[in-house]
Protein backbone atom coordinates (compact mmCIF):
# COMPACT_ATOMS: atom_id res chain seq x y z
CA UNK A 1 0.00 0.00 0.00
CA UNK A 2 1.46 3.40 -0.90
CA UNK A 3 0.63 6.28 1.38
CA UNK A 4 0.43 8.70 -1.56
CA UNK A 5 -2.30 6.63 -3.23
CA UNK A 6 -4.24 6.28 0.02
CA UNK A 7 -4.16 10.05 0.53
CA UNK A 8 -5.39 10.67 -3.04
CA UNK A 9 -8.22 8.11 -2.78
CA UNK A 10 -9.38 9.48 0.58
CA UNK A 11 -9.42 13.08 -0.66
CA UNK A 12 -11.29 12.10 -3.82
CA UNK A 13 -13.89 10.10 -1.88
CA UNK A 14 -14.41 12.89 0.60
CA UNK A 15 -15.08 15.56 -1.99
CA UNK A 16 -17.07 13.46 -4.43
CA UNK A 17 -20.09 11.75 -2.92
CA UNK A 18 -20.91 10.13 -6.28
CA UNK A 19 -17.47 8.52 -6.29
CA UNK A 20 -18.01 7.26 -2.74
CA UNK A 21 -21.33 5.74 -3.79
CA UNK A 22 -19.71 4.27 -6.91
CA UNK A 23 -16.99 2.71 -4.74
CA UNK A 24 -19.54 0.79 -2.70
CA UNK A 25 -21.37 -0.33 -5.88
CA UNK A 26 -18.46 -1.17 -8.19
CA UNK A 27 -15.12 -0.66 -6.48
CA UNK A 28 -12.97 -1.62 -9.49
CA UNK A 29 -14.67 0.93 -11.74
CA UNK A 30 -14.48 3.69 -9.12
CA UNK A 31 -10.77 3.04 -8.55
CA UNK A 32 -10.08 2.97 -12.30
CA UNK A 33 -11.84 6.31 -12.58
CA UNK A 34 -9.18 7.87 -10.33
CA UNK A 35 -6.45 6.98 -12.87
CA UNK A 36 -3.74 6.32 -10.31
CA UNK A 37 -1.49 3.23 -10.27
CA UNK A 38 -3.21 1.16 -7.59
CA UNK A 39 -1.52 -2.22 -6.97
CA UNK A 40 -3.39 -5.50 -6.55
CA UNK A 41 -3.10 -5.59 -2.73
CA UNK A 42 -4.22 -2.00 -2.47
CA UNK A 43 -7.18 -2.64 -4.76
CA UNK A 44 -8.18 -5.67 -2.71
CA UNK A 45 -8.08 -3.58 0.47
CA UNK A 46 -10.27 -0.84 -1.03
CA UNK A 47 -12.72 -3.44 -2.29
CA UNK A 48 -12.99 -4.92 1.20
CA UNK A 49 -13.42 -1.46 2.69
CA UNK A 50 -16.00 -0.53 0.07
CA UNK A 51 -18.00 -3.65 0.93
CA UNK A 52 -17.91 -2.80 4.62
CA UNK A 53 -18.76 0.85 4.08
CA UNK A 54 -21.65 -0.12 1.84
CA UNK A 55 -22.97 -2.72 4.28
CA UNK A 56 -22.72 -0.62 7.42
CA UNK A 57 -25.07 2.25 8.07
CA UNK A 58 -23.27 3.89 10.96
CA UNK A 59 -20.75 2.87 13.54
CA UNK A 60 -19.95 4.96 16.55
CA UNK A 61 -16.48 4.98 18.05
CA UNK A 62 -18.19 4.69 21.45
CA UNK A 63 -19.06 1.07 20.78
CA UNK A 64 -15.47 0.15 20.13
CA UNK A 65 -13.86 1.85 23.10
CA UNK A 66 -11.56 -0.09 25.37
CA UNK A 67 -10.22 -2.51 22.79
CA UNK A 68 -6.73 -1.10 22.61
CA UNK A 69 -4.78 -2.14 25.63
CA UNK A 70 -1.14 -2.64 24.85
CA UNK A 71 1.83 -2.61 27.13
CA UNK A 72 3.53 0.37 25.58
CA UNK B 1 -12.05 -15.72 25.05
CA UNK B 2 -12.68 -19.43 24.56
CA UNK B 3 -16.36 -19.59 25.42
CA UNK B 4 -18.25 -17.23 23.13
CA UNK B 5 -21.53 -17.47 25.05
CA UNK B 6 -20.01 -16.64 28.40
CA UNK B 7 -17.91 -13.86 26.90
CA UNK B 8 -21.06 -12.22 25.52
CA UNK B 9 -22.70 -12.41 28.90
CA UNK B 10 -19.72 -10.73 30.52
CA UNK B 11 -19.69 -7.96 27.90
CA UNK B 12 -23.37 -7.36 28.53
CA UNK B 13 -23.10 -6.98 32.29
CA UNK B 14 -19.73 -5.26 32.17
CA UNK B 15 -19.05 -6.39 35.71
CA UNK B 16 -18.18 -10.04 35.75
CA UNK B 17 -14.59 -11.15 35.42
CA UNK B 18 -14.40 -14.03 32.97
CA UNK B 19 -13.31 -17.32 34.55
CA UNK B 20 -10.19 -17.54 32.36
CA UNK B 21 -9.09 -14.06 33.39
CA UNK B 22 -9.72 -14.82 37.05
CA UNK B 23 -7.53 -17.93 36.83
CA UNK B 24 -4.73 -16.02 35.10
CA UNK B 25 -4.76 -13.11 37.55
CA UNK B 26 -4.71 -15.53 40.47
CA UNK B 27 -1.73 -17.37 38.95
CA UNK B 28 0.21 -14.11 38.44
CA UNK B 29 -0.49 -13.13 42.05
CA UNK B 30 0.78 -16.54 43.21
CA UNK B 31 3.99 -16.02 41.24
CA UNK B 32 4.44 -12.59 42.80
CA UNK B 33 3.92 -13.98 46.32
CA UNK B 34 6.48 -16.71 45.65
CA UNK B 35 9.05 -14.21 44.36
CA UNK B 36 8.91 -11.37 46.87
CA UNK B 37 7.86 -10.72 50.45
CA UNK B 38 5.04 -8.23 51.07
CA UNK B 39 6.27 -4.65 50.79
CA UNK B 40 6.43 -1.68 48.42
CA UNK B 41 7.41 -3.89 45.48
CA UNK B 42 4.38 -6.14 45.95
CA UNK B 43 2.14 -3.10 46.39
CA UNK B 44 3.37 -1.64 43.11
CA UNK B 45 2.84 -4.85 41.13
CA UNK B 46 -0.54 -5.37 42.80
CA UNK B 47 -1.61 -1.87 41.76
CA UNK B 48 -0.94 -2.70 38.10
CA UNK B 49 -2.67 -6.05 38.40
CA UNK B 50 -5.73 -4.33 39.88
CA UNK B 51 -5.70 -1.83 37.03
CA UNK B 52 -5.72 -4.70 34.54
CA UNK B 53 -8.45 -6.46 36.52
CA UNK B 54 -10.59 -3.31 36.39
CA UNK B 55 -10.08 -3.09 32.63
CA UNK B 56 -11.05 -6.73 32.19
CA UNK B 57 -14.17 -6.25 34.30
CA UNK B 58 -15.21 -3.19 32.37
CA UNK B 59 -14.41 -4.34 28.84
CA UNK B 60 -14.36 -8.13 29.12
CA UNK B 61 -11.11 -8.53 27.20
CA UNK B 62 -7.52 -7.41 26.80
CA UNK B 63 -5.90 -8.39 23.48
CA UNK B 64 -2.43 -8.88 24.97
CA UNK B 65 -3.79 -11.71 27.11
CA UNK B 66 -6.67 -12.98 25.00
CA UNK B 67 -4.93 -13.25 21.62
CA UNK B 68 -2.05 -15.52 22.78
CA UNK B 69 -4.50 -17.44 24.97
CA UNK B 70 -6.77 -18.13 21.99
CA UNK B 71 -3.82 -19.07 19.78
CA UNK B 72 -2.59 -21.58 22.41
CA UNK B 73 -6.07 -22.95 22.95
CA UNK B 74 -6.66 -23.20 19.21
CA UNK B 75 -3.42 -25.12 18.75
CA UNK B 76 -4.65 -27.70 21.24
CA UNK B 77 -3.01 -26.59 24.49
CA UNK B 78 -4.65 -28.00 27.61
CA UNK B 79 -5.86 -25.81 30.49
CA UNK B 80 -2.47 -25.84 32.22
CA UNK B 81 -0.60 -24.76 29.10
CA UNK B 82 -3.07 -22.05 28.14
CA UNK B 83 -2.77 -20.69 31.69
CA UNK B 84 1.03 -20.80 31.36
CA UNK B 85 0.84 -18.77 28.14
CA UNK B 86 -1.55 -16.24 29.67
CA UNK B 87 0.56 -15.79 32.82
CA UNK B 88 3.67 -15.30 30.68
CA UNK B 89 1.94 -12.70 28.47
CA UNK B 90 0.28 -10.93 31.41
CA UNK B 91 3.54 -10.60 33.30
CA UNK B 92 5.43 -9.12 30.33
CA UNK B 93 2.49 -6.89 29.43
CA UNK B 94 2.33 -5.53 33.00
CA UNK B 95 6.10 -4.99 33.11
CA UNK B 96 6.03 -2.96 29.87
CA UNK B 97 2.97 -1.02 31.00
CA UNK B 98 4.49 -0.19 34.38
CA UNK B 99 7.80 1.09 32.96
CA UNK B 100 6.04 2.98 30.18
CA UNK B 101 3.66 4.70 32.61
CA UNK B 102 6.59 5.57 34.86
CA UNK B 103 8.40 7.22 31.96
CA UNK B 104 5.23 8.98 30.81
CA UNK B 105 4.61 10.19 34.37
CA UNK B 106 1.14 8.66 34.10
CA UNK B 107 1.60 7.49 37.66
CA UNK B 108 -1.18 6.87 40.22
CA UNK B 109 -1.29 9.49 42.96
CA UNK B 110 -0.89 6.98 45.79
CA UNK B 111 2.33 5.67 44.22
CA UNK B 112 4.07 9.00 43.62
CA UNK B 113 6.48 8.21 46.47
CA UNK B 114 7.71 4.99 44.80
CA UNK B 115 11.44 5.20 44.20
CA UNK B 116 13.11 4.60 40.85
CA UNK B 117 14.72 1.53 42.44
CA UNK B 118 11.36 0.06 43.38
CA UNK B 119 9.96 0.69 39.90
CA UNK B 120 13.04 -0.84 38.23
CA UNK B 121 12.84 -3.90 40.48
CA UNK B 122 9.13 -4.34 39.80
CA UNK B 123 9.83 -4.07 36.05
CA UNK B 124 12.63 -6.67 36.30
CA UNK B 125 10.38 -8.98 38.25
CA UNK B 126 7.58 -8.81 35.70
CA UNK B 127 9.75 -8.79 32.57
CA UNK B 128 12.43 -11.23 33.61
CA UNK B 129 11.90 -13.23 36.81
CA UNK B 130 8.32 -14.41 36.30
CA UNK B 131 8.70 -15.23 32.56
CA UNK B 132 11.86 -17.24 33.32
CA UNK B 133 10.08 -19.15 36.10
CA UNK B 134 7.15 -19.80 33.75
CA UNK B 135 9.54 -21.22 31.14
CA UNK B 136 11.21 -23.40 33.76
CA UNK B 137 7.81 -24.85 34.65
CA UNK B 138 6.33 -25.44 31.15
CA UNK B 139 4.99 -29.00 31.14
CA UNK B 140 6.46 -31.49 28.62
CA UNK B 141 9.30 -29.30 27.36
CA UNK B 142 12.87 -30.60 27.00
CA UNK B 143 15.85 -28.78 28.51
CA UNK B 144 16.89 -27.79 24.98
CA UNK B 145 13.37 -26.40 24.45
CA UNK B 146 13.61 -24.36 27.64
CA UNK B 147 17.00 -23.02 26.60
CA UNK B 148 15.57 -22.10 23.20
CA UNK B 149 12.56 -20.37 24.87
CA UNK B 150 14.84 -18.30 27.16
CA UNK B 151 16.94 -17.17 24.24
CA UNK B 152 13.87 -16.36 22.17
CA UNK B 153 12.38 -14.23 24.95
CA UNK B 154 15.65 -12.34 25.40
CA UNK B 155 15.84 -11.59 21.68
CA UNK B 156 12.27 -10.30 21.53
CA UNK B 157 12.76 -8.14 24.64
CA UNK B 158 15.93 -6.73 23.08
CA UNK B 159 14.00 -5.65 19.97
CA UNK B 160 11.18 -4.21 22.09
CA UNK B 161 13.66 -2.23 24.17
CA UNK B 162 15.23 -0.89 20.95
CA UNK B 163 11.84 0.28 19.69
CA UNK B 164 11.00 1.89 23.00
CA UNK B 165 14.39 3.65 23.13
CA UNK B 166 13.82 5.04 19.61
CA UNK B 167 10.42 6.28 20.71
CA UNK B 168 12.00 8.43 23.40
CA UNK B 169 14.78 9.81 21.20
CA UNK B 170 13.25 12.77 19.40
CA UNK B 171 10.07 14.22 20.86
CA UNK B 172 8.00 16.72 18.81
CA UNK B 173 10.00 15.84 15.72
CA UNK B 174 8.84 17.84 12.65
CA UNK B 175 10.72 15.38 10.39
CA UNK B 176 8.81 12.39 11.72
CA UNK B 177 8.51 9.94 8.81
CA UNK B 178 5.80 7.35 8.22
CA UNK B 179 8.24 4.52 7.50
CA UNK B 180 10.44 5.17 10.53
CA UNK B 181 7.37 5.42 12.75
CA UNK B 182 6.05 2.11 11.47
CA UNK B 183 9.43 0.43 12.06
CA UNK B 184 9.46 1.73 15.62
CA UNK B 185 5.91 0.52 16.20
CA UNK B 186 6.82 -2.88 14.84
CA UNK B 187 9.82 -3.13 17.17
CA UNK B 188 7.98 -1.80 20.20
CA UNK B 189 4.49 -3.29 19.97
CA UNK B 190 4.65 -5.73 17.08
CA UNK B 191 7.40 -7.72 18.73
CA UNK B 192 5.50 -7.82 22.02
CA UNK B 193 2.45 -9.57 20.53
CA UNK B 194 4.71 -11.62 18.22
CA UNK B 195 6.52 -12.90 21.31
CA UNK B 196 3.26 -13.90 22.98
CA UNK B 197 1.93 -15.75 19.92
CA UNK B 198 5.32 -17.34 19.22
CA UNK B 199 5.40 -18.52 22.82
CA UNK B 200 1.89 -20.01 22.44
CA UNK B 201 3.09 -22.04 19.45
CA UNK B 202 6.28 -23.11 21.21
CA UNK B 203 4.47 -24.28 24.34
CA UNK B 204 2.08 -26.36 22.23
CA UNK B 205 4.97 -28.08 20.43
CA UNK B 206 4.50 -26.55 16.96
CA UNK B 207 7.34 -26.69 14.43
CA UNK B 208 9.55 -23.69 13.71
CA UNK B 209 7.56 -22.65 10.61
CA UNK B 210 4.25 -22.57 12.47
CA UNK B 211 5.89 -20.71 15.37
CA UNK B 212 6.98 -18.02 12.90
CA UNK B 213 3.51 -17.86 11.31
CA UNK B 214 1.94 -17.35 14.74
CA UNK B 215 4.52 -14.65 15.51
CA UNK B 216 3.71 -12.85 12.26
CA UNK B 217 0.00 -13.02 13.03
CA UNK B 218 0.80 -11.40 16.39
CA UNK B 219 2.79 -8.62 14.68
CA UNK B 220 -0.08 -7.75 12.34
CA UNK B 221 -2.63 -7.74 15.15
CA UNK B 222 -0.35 -5.55 17.28
CA UNK B 223 0.15 -2.98 14.52
CA UNK B 224 -3.61 -2.55 14.12
CA UNK B 225 -4.02 -2.38 17.90
CA UNK B 226 -1.20 0.15 18.30
CA UNK B 227 -2.76 2.53 15.75
CA UNK B 228 -6.06 2.25 17.65
CA UNK B 229 -4.20 2.89 20.90
CA UNK B 230 -2.58 5.99 19.35
CA UNK B 231 -5.94 7.33 18.14
CA UNK B 232 -7.56 6.58 21.50
CA UNK B 233 -4.81 8.45 23.32
CA UNK B 234 -5.12 11.40 20.97
CA UNK B 235 -8.92 11.67 20.85
CA UNK B 236 -10.53 9.92 23.78
CA UNK B 237 -8.32 10.04 26.86
CA UNK B 238 -8.84 13.01 29.19
CA UNK B 239 -5.07 13.56 29.16
CA UNK B 240 -3.00 12.45 26.17
CA UNK B 241 0.30 11.04 27.41
CA UNK B 242 1.59 10.84 23.83
CA UNK B 243 1.04 14.58 23.35
CA UNK B 244 2.56 15.35 26.74
CA UNK B 245 5.67 13.32 25.91
CA UNK B 246 5.87 14.51 22.30
CA UNK B 247 5.72 10.89 21.13
CA UNK B 248 5.73 10.61 17.34
CA UNK B 249 2.79 8.31 16.68
CA UNK B 250 1.62 7.13 13.27
CA UNK B 251 -1.42 9.46 12.98
CA UNK B 252 0.93 12.40 13.59
CA UNK B 253 3.42 11.10 11.01
CA UNK B 254 0.56 10.75 8.50
CA UNK B 255 -0.49 14.35 9.16
CA UNK B 256 3.05 15.74 8.91
CA UNK B 257 3.50 13.93 5.58
CA UNK B 258 0.64 16.06 4.21
CA UNK B 259 2.34 19.34 5.10
CA UNK B 260 5.07 21.43 3.50
CA UNK B 261 8.19 22.27 5.53
CA UNK B 262 6.90 25.63 6.81
CA UNK B 263 3.56 24.18 7.80
CA UNK B 264 5.31 21.28 9.52
CA UNK B 265 7.19 23.65 11.80
CA UNK B 266 4.02 25.58 12.55
CA UNK B 267 2.18 22.35 13.29
CA UNK B 268 4.95 21.27 15.67
CA UNK B 269 4.28 24.46 17.63
CA UNK B 270 0.65 23.45 17.95
CA UNK B 271 1.73 19.89 18.84
CA UNK B 272 3.89 21.20 21.72
CA UNK B 273 1.18 23.57 22.87
CA UNK B 274 -1.41 20.78 22.87
CA UNK B 275 0.58 19.01 25.59
CA UNK B 276 -0.76 21.45 28.15
CA UNK B 277 -3.60 23.32 26.42
CA UNK B 278 -6.99 21.60 25.85
CA UNK B 279 -7.87 24.27 23.25
CA UNK B 280 -4.67 23.55 21.32
CA UNK B 281 -5.38 19.83 21.57
CA UNK B 282 -8.81 20.40 19.99
CA UNK B 283 -7.24 22.37 17.14
CA UNK B 284 -4.68 19.62 16.63
CA UNK B 285 -7.44 16.98 16.58
CA UNK B 286 -9.40 19.00 14.03
CA UNK B 287 -6.31 19.47 11.89
CA UNK B 288 -5.61 15.78 11.83
CA UNK B 289 -9.20 14.85 11.01
CA UNK B 290 -9.48 17.48 8.31
CA UNK B 291 -6.20 16.59 6.62
CA UNK B 292 -7.29 12.98 6.24
CA UNK B 293 -4.51 11.70 8.52
CA UNK B 294 -6.98 10.05 10.91
CA UNK B 295 -8.91 8.42 8.06
CA UNK B 296 -5.56 7.29 6.62
CA UNK B 297 -4.68 5.75 9.99
CA UNK B 298 -8.06 3.99 9.88
CA UNK B 299 -7.25 2.56 6.43
CA UNK B 300 -3.99 1.27 7.88
CA UNK B 301 -5.84 -0.40 10.79
CA UNK B 302 -8.01 -2.11 8.20
CA UNK B 303 -4.95 -3.09 6.16
CA UNK B 304 -3.18 -4.70 9.13
CA UNK B 305 -6.45 -6.29 10.26
CA UNK B 306 -6.96 -7.86 6.81
CA UNK B 307 -3.40 -9.15 6.77
CA UNK B 308 -3.93 -10.66 10.24
CA UNK B 309 -7.16 -12.27 9.03
CA UNK B 310 -5.44 -13.80 6.03
CA UNK B 311 -2.62 -15.12 8.22
CA UNK B 312 -5.17 -16.47 10.70
CA UNK B 313 -6.86 -18.53 7.97
CA UNK B 314 -3.56 -20.33 7.40
CA UNK B 315 -3.13 -21.28 11.05
CA UNK B 316 -4.37 -24.76 11.98
CA UNK B 317 -6.49 -23.58 14.89
CA UNK B 318 -9.58 -25.16 16.38
CA UNK B 319 -12.69 -23.55 14.77
CA UNK B 320 -13.86 -21.99 18.07
CA UNK B 321 -10.53 -20.18 18.49
CA UNK B 322 -10.50 -19.18 14.80
CA UNK B 323 -13.94 -17.68 15.25
CA UNK B 324 -13.03 -15.83 18.46
CA UNK B 325 -9.90 -14.35 16.85
CA UNK B 326 -11.89 -13.32 13.77
CA UNK B 327 -14.22 -11.50 16.15
CA UNK B 328 -11.22 -9.69 17.68
CA UNK B 329 -10.23 -8.55 14.18
CA UNK B 330 -13.82 -7.53 13.38
CA UNK B 331 -13.79 -5.28 16.46
CA UNK B 332 -10.66 -3.53 15.16
CA UNK B 333 -12.32 -3.12 11.78
CA UNK B 334 -15.43 -1.52 13.33
CA UNK B 335 -13.22 1.04 15.02
CA UNK B 336 -11.49 1.84 11.71
CA UNK B 337 -14.82 2.13 9.87
CA UNK B 338 -16.18 4.54 12.49
CA UNK B 339 -13.29 6.93 11.81
CA UNK B 340 -13.56 6.47 8.05
CA UNK B 341 -17.28 7.17 8.05
CA UNK B 342 -16.74 10.27 10.15
CA UNK B 343 -14.22 11.55 7.60
CA UNK B 344 -16.24 10.70 4.51
CA UNK B 345 -19.65 11.85 5.70
CA UNK B 346 -19.15 14.73 8.13
CA UNK B 347 -17.37 18.02 7.78
CA UNK B 348 -15.77 18.67 11.18
CA UNK B 349 -16.58 22.03 12.77
CA UNK B 350 -13.84 24.45 11.80
CA UNK B 351 -12.06 26.39 14.54
CA UNK B 352 -11.05 29.96 13.68
CA UNK B 353 -7.34 29.44 13.99
CA UNK B 354 -5.05 31.28 11.53
CA UNK B 355 -2.21 28.81 12.05
CA UNK B 356 -4.43 25.98 11.08
CA UNK B 357 -6.00 27.59 8.07
CA UNK B 358 -2.49 28.39 6.86
CA UNK B 359 -1.38 24.79 7.04
CA UNK B 360 -4.60 23.69 5.34
CA UNK B 361 -4.02 26.07 2.47
CA UNK B 362 -0.52 24.74 1.95
CA UNK B 363 -1.78 21.20 1.91
CA UNK B 364 -4.40 22.00 -0.70
CA UNK B 365 -1.86 23.76 -2.89
CA UNK B 366 0.33 20.70 -2.73
CA UNK B 367 -2.57 18.44 -3.70
CA UNK B 368 -3.27 20.56 -6.76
Amino acid sequence: MTHENTAVVLEALRHDSALLRALTEDADRALDHLQIPIGADERALWKTLAGKLGATASITAERTKGIALLGM
Amino acid sequence: MGDGERATECHATGEVLQPQHRVVLRAVREHLRRCIPAGPLTALCERWLTQLEDHLQEHGSAPCIDVPYLVAQGLGANAEKTRTVAVFATSIFLGCDLLDDFHDQAWPRELRSASVNTVSLAGSLLLSVIPTLVIAEIPDLSDAGRFHACRMVAEYLQRMAGGQADDLRSPWNPELSIDATQSRMMAKSGEEMALFCHFSALVTGCDAHLQQECAQFGREMAMALQIISDLTDLFEKPVSTDLQQGTGTLPLALHLARLETGARKAFCGLWRESAHSPAARRRLQWAMCDSGAVAHAAVMIESYGERAKERLHGLPLHPASQHALQEEIATLSRYALAHLQAFLHHEPEKPSDPLFLHSRTLRKERTR
